[in-house]
């Protein structure tokens, strides 16, 4: 056991070291002010607690102190009177020989051990002082009862005068005098410890009511620093929040800019393209230039309709139609737009509106609507609905218009609606009636 | 043979316009077209046929929201010189991924295109 202890030392100090690392370190690093705080009220709430038990027990010892007292009296004086009813009962029958006052002494003499029998039980363990001066009165009471006895029996059998002969020797009466004295000493003796007890409950609780209102206050204080470091975390996490809403603000910015710098580069080759392509195999610049500037602004009514849009990825086909024909013929109500509420991926729109723009472009110079009575219907129709994908069939109708001579299938125009339609991933097939041209444009539509 | 003078040329890009106009120029400047293709699955096709002589390419980057690279890579294995045209600010990137490839940020004029074309021949 004795080479035992060295390894115990040792598993004992690795565990107060391990401890020490788990709650002292961890709480310093962590460090958390309101750890700190729990921490503290909680020791606040276990010295308030200690100070009140020790108050309350202090108070509790006082309060059974009294009863000890107040009984212990009682049967001091009780005990002291039934010796002097005793010797009063014996005093009245040696005077008078009346019978009657055997009453009293019986009952005197009857209850005075007993009562002194029941203060020695309620001292329980008493200091060998007082325990001495109890045996002391027990002895004195016994001596007493014991020449009482004696007198009386005297008194009984006619000796009256060998009785009170006896009585004169006083015996009697010192033993009563030095009972009484023991009497009242006792009973100063359990005052004072009365006292005593009165005293230490006042001391513990005159100690205990400051400690109680110093901590009343520190958990006061506790509270509203509690309250305070409460309301600066949450003003805290208020402005995580608005740094984070910030961050994404700042991310959607980035991205937009991104996207338009993208689409603005696009569109400048989209441009380029069109200026070269339309100055391709034009040789009157005049016409070139009229070509160039209606296309590119027949592109810029496009994209219009794609700005105003809430979800930027998403244009109705309608309202991209209308933007695009009127400056063509649509405000006299000659071109007539008829169809379901389409919605197109934002990317149709330069085809699209490069198709629409060769057509209504083509009608005014030489289809339709070069004269007065002529009219354009465009109809169009969504065949398959739900996710994937869906076809379109787009049908552009002149009406009244001239007799056709001018079939431009060669042109630069022709091609633009060829590789357009085909960019849609559709076809454009044409035909030329009577009174004007029949265009049907097909292509599929990506439903989200 | 001097320039693009009856070379084959694969042409990948979306934008209509832009991809009919630099047909013109490159047919102007002697070239053969291959292509032109405008979707992924096209030029990834066309890219991976050992049939399909291709000596010079000319990628646009986002085609229809997808990424070229499939097909960049499919040329960089047959040993293909190409060169990104695209409006995405990704130079840095593109450059990194495909040392050998050069990148004319869009617009770029089409003469400029072919000059940059005949630098990788």
């Amino acid at each position: 056991m004795f080479v035992a202890a060295p390894d115990k030392l040792r598993s004992f100090r690795s565990a107060l070291a391990s401890w020490y690392r788990a709650t002292v370190v961890e709480l310093r690093s962590t460090c958390a002010p309101s750890r700190i705080l729990v921490i503290l009220l909680c020791g606040v709430l276990l010295e308030i607690g200690l100070a009140l038990f020790q108050t309350v027990s202090a108070e509790r010892r006082a309060r059974e102190q009294v009863e000890v007292t107040t009984e212990a009296l009682s049967l001091l004086r009780r005990s002291l009177l039934a010796g002097i009813d005793a010797e009063t009962g014996e005093r009245g029958f040696l005077l008078t020989g009346d019978p009657v006052f055997l009453e009293p002494y019986e009952y005197g003499s009857a209850a005075w051990l007993p009562l002194i029998t029941r203060l020695q039980v309620l001292e329980g363990t008493p200091s060998l002082e007082q325990g001495m001066a109890l045996a002391r009165l027990e002895q004195l009471a016994a001596i007493k009862l014991h020449m009482m006895a004696q007198t009386i029996d005297l008194a009984r059998s006619g000796n009256r005068d060998k009785a009170l002969g006896l009585l004169a020797e006083s015996a009697g009466k010192r033993a009563m005098d030095e009972y009484r004295a023991i009497s009242s000493a006792l009973e100063e003796q359990q005052a004072a410890k009365q006292q005593q007890a009165n005293d230490r409950a006042r001391a513990v609780e005159a100690r205990a009511v400051p400690i109680i209102f110093m901590l009343g206050g520190s958990i006061f204080g506790l509270i509203v620093v509690g309250l305070w470091l409460e309301r600066r975390t949450a003003r805290a996490r208020a402005a995580a929040r608005d740094a984070q809403q910030l961050r994404e603000a700042h991310d959607r910015y980035y991205l937009l800019t991104r996207e338009l710098n993208h689409r603005v580069k696009n569109l400048f080759s989209v441009i380029l393209s069109i200026v070269a392509l339309s100055g391709r195999g034009e040789t009157d610049a005049k016409r070139a230039v009229s070509n160039i500037s209606s296309r590119i602004y027949g592109l810029s009514l496009a994209h219009a309709v794609s700005q105003g849009q809430s979800q930027a990825e998403i244009v109705q086909l309608d309202e991209l139609l209308t933007a695009l024909l009127k400056p063509y013929a649509l405000v006299q109500g000659r071109i007539r737009l008829d169809g379901e509420p389409i919605e197109l991926p934002a990317k149709c729109v330069t085809p699209l509106g490069l198709i629409i723009h060769e057509l209504a472009t083509n009608a005014v110079k030489h289809g339709a609507l070069s004269v007065d009575c002529g009219k354009v219907e465009v109809r169009w129709t969504r065949f398959g609905h739900g996710p994937g994908c869906c076809k379109l069939e787009l049908i552009w109708k002149e009406y009244n218009g001239p007799a056709v001579i001018h079939r431009s299938e060669a042109g630069f125009g022709s091609t633009l609606i060829q590789q357009a339609s085909s960019q849609l991933n559709g076809r454009v097939e044409r035909e030329w009636f009577i009174d004007g041209l029949y265009a049907k444009l097909t292509f599929h539509l990506e439903t989200r | 043979m001097e320039g693009l003078a009856q070379r084959r040329v694969f042409l990948v890009e979306d934008e209509m316009l832009l991809a009919l106009e630099i047909q013109y120029v490159l047919v102007e400047a002697g070239a053969q077209i291959v292509g032109p293709a405008s979707r992924l699955a096209d030029a990834l096709a066309i890219a991976s046929d050992p049939n399909e002589h291709i000596d010079v390419a000319i990628l646009d980057v986002d085609l229809h929201g997808q990424d070229v690279f499939p097909a960049a890579d499919a040329l960089q294995k047959r040993g293909v010189p190409f060169l990104f045209h695209t409006g995405h600010g990704t130079k840095a990137e593109l450059s990194r991924r495909y040392s050998d490839a050069s990148v004319c940020s869009k617009p770029t004029l089409a003469a400029d295109l072919v000059a940059a074309l005949e630098d990788l021949l």
